[in-house]
């Protein structure tokens, strides 16, 4: 891996959004009535910072023109254009020959002035590979809804990424890898218990190759953050549809084999960065209970027995069970977005609340809970949570205090 | 040359070789296998990312139900496939994959623009003869359909 420098702007200053340059004002202010800098140092670290937004609105403008972009050369690939003239081949070497000019223009960009330029037209470059992809497939008439093509598209964006550095071309890739796995799932199993246990599997996975990143490489680890996290939220949240997780699950080989190829990466990254461990543990808690739902789902309800409607004891204790490891894995998202200072995590974790709420209030725990009961009870919890936290952050700031 | 220039270069060759091994299956039986014709009756789907195809239905009759993902030998005879079946028979025959969609080696779709798709829905419609290349290790392409 390369080491990632900070991006700097022309001037060789590092911009930073308006919000943050007015918070560094205030500490270097505290620190400096502290002791801690004096008055030349303090200037010398607020003249290396340059506020404003305009960088970023650019660097978000070409972000999503470069995304646009790709799109639509895929786009174009699948629209299978008839152009007489032009065989398979030249088609493969047209498409590869756009796919490589990207890659240079991209490293042209990050040496010249030009530099911002350098991250969108890799991500532009990581589209352009798996249009590249698509368009060999199509030549060689690889069959329709063939996964392997996803997997390879992700996997050679993620080594382009890494080589280069660049987080939102690795963004984009982790994307894509998520899609190849839930596919996959879908694909090699037909069961919703399947579909749990494999989520469930790739928290943890997820989770120790964001935190094998180390803090030199933080801007890579958040994509395998954001992973974990939709994984978490996912899987929990299907979980809690009793006839959904107690269907026949994955075989116990795929699970086991499963199950040791998470912890053996957990393992490397408890070695490599243990201040990771509270959410390497996290993580292997979420697949665990993942695991044990689809256990204990008391699967399809018997209608001929209870009525259509009528939820029984089993399947009553088994909702309310899942909806408390939802909440939880939710508030654990929510406390990881705190903790890393993603705030995209914290907001992600508020949705999958939401998107429970709305769904169970119209599944079978609307049964057992009215839509507005149920969005009560939610935000109780919750409530109750963040006053917990508070409690306990209050605790140790007195036992830390001299 | 630097470490990054390395780097880079190692990353584009690690690219190139997942290419190569995602039409690995397809090229070796262009290139090197030989070409049967095959009764098949084509349907007009779509694919998200790689758009219109007619989709080729070569009416493979079950000989039996193996696990999904394990691999079935299809047998080629008088122009047509036969039921899949395990070891591999005498004479060409087809590796297959018993997977969500029934038996699948490779060759159930053919891609072709959105109009063209429709044209060969409609044209073929009443049946069609695929053109397929096989080569030694049983993997097969589609080479180009045509009317009956």
């Amino acid at each position: 891996m390369t080491p990632i420098c900070k991006a700097r702007g022309v001037s060789g200053r590092t911009p930073i959004g308006p919000g943050r340059f007015r918070w560094l004002e205030g500490e270097l202010e505290r620190w400096r009535a502290a002791g801690i800098v004096d008055t030349e140092a303090a200037a010398r670290i607020r003249e290396d910072y340059a506020p404003g937004t305009k960088a970023q609105a650019t660097r978000l403008f070409l972000v999503l023109g470069a995304l646009l972009a790709g799109v639509g050369l895929i786009w174009l690939i699948a629209s299978n254009l008839e152009i007489e003239e032009i065989g398979p081949l030249m088609r493969f070497a047209g498409v590869a020959l756009i796919w490589l000019a990207l890659v240079a223009a991209a490293e042209a960009a990050g040496r010249s002035r030009f530099d911002v330029l350098a991250g969108p037209l890799r991500l532009l470059a990581v589209l352009a590979y798996g249009a590249t992809i698509f368009q060999v497939a199509q030549s060689l008439q690889v069959p329709a809804f063939a996964p392997e093509l996803l997997l390879a598209w992700a996997a050679g964006g993620i080594v382009f990424s890494y080589a280069t550095g660049a987080a939102a071309a690795l963004t984009l890739s982790v994307a894509v890898l998520g899609g190849w796995f839930v596919w996959g799932l879908g694909e090699r199993t037909d069961t919703g218990a399947a579909f749990v246990i494999g989520l469930g599997l790739a928290v943890p996975a997820a989770t120790a190759i964001a935190a094998l990143h180390g803090e030199e490489h933080e801007r890579l680890a958040e994509p395998w953050w954001v992973a974990a996290a939709c994984f978490t939220l996912v899987a929990l949240l299907s979980a809690t549809f009793p006839d959904f997780a107690g269907s026949d699950g994955l075989p116990a080989i795929t699970i086991v084999s499963g199950a040791l190829g998470a912890l053996t990466l957990c393992a490397m990254a408890i070695w490599r960065a243990r201040q990771r461990i509270p959410e390497i543990a996290g993580s292997l808690l979420v697949a665990v209970a993942a695991v044990g739902l689809t256990v204990v789902a008391p699967g399809t309800p018997d209608e001929a027995f209870f009525g259509p409607g009528q939820v029984s004891g089993a399947e009553t204790a088994y909702i309310l069970g899942a909806s408390a490891a939802f909440l939880a894995g939710a508030v654990g998202v929510a406390a990881l977005g705190v903790r890393r200072s993603m705030p995209g995590l914290t907001n992600l974790a508020f949705l999958g609340v939401l998107v429970f709420v709305a769904v169970q209030s119209f599944g079978l725990i609307a049964d057992i809970l009215s839509g507005a009961a149920l969005a009560l009870c939610v935000g109780a919890i919750l409530m109750v949570i963040g006053l917990v936290l508070d409690r306990g952050r209050r605790t140790l700031l007195r036992e830390a205090a001299p | 040359m630097s470490r990054r220039t390395l780097l880079l270069l190692g990353a584009l060759a690690v690219q190139f070789v997942l290419i190569a091994v995602v039409s690995a299956p397809r090229l070796s039986p262009r290139l090197t296998g030989d070409e049967y014709r095959i009764a098949v009756a084509p349907i007009d789907p779509i694919d998200p990312f790689r758009g219109a195809y007619v989709e080729l239905d070569y009416g493979i009759l079950s000989g039996f139900s193996p696990e999904r993902g394990r691999e079935v030998w299809v047998p080629i005879r008088d122009g047509r496939l036969g039921g899949p079946t395990r070891p591999r028979p005498e004479g060409p025959a087809l590796r297959c994959r018993y997977g969500d969609r029934g038996t699948e080696c490779g060759i159930e779709s053919f891609f072709a623009s959105q109009d063209e798709a429709k044209r060969l829905e409609r044209v073929l419609g009443g049946g069609a003869i695929a053109r397929i290349k096989v080569d030694g290790a049983g993997r097969a392409a589609i080479i180009g359909i045509e009317e009956q």
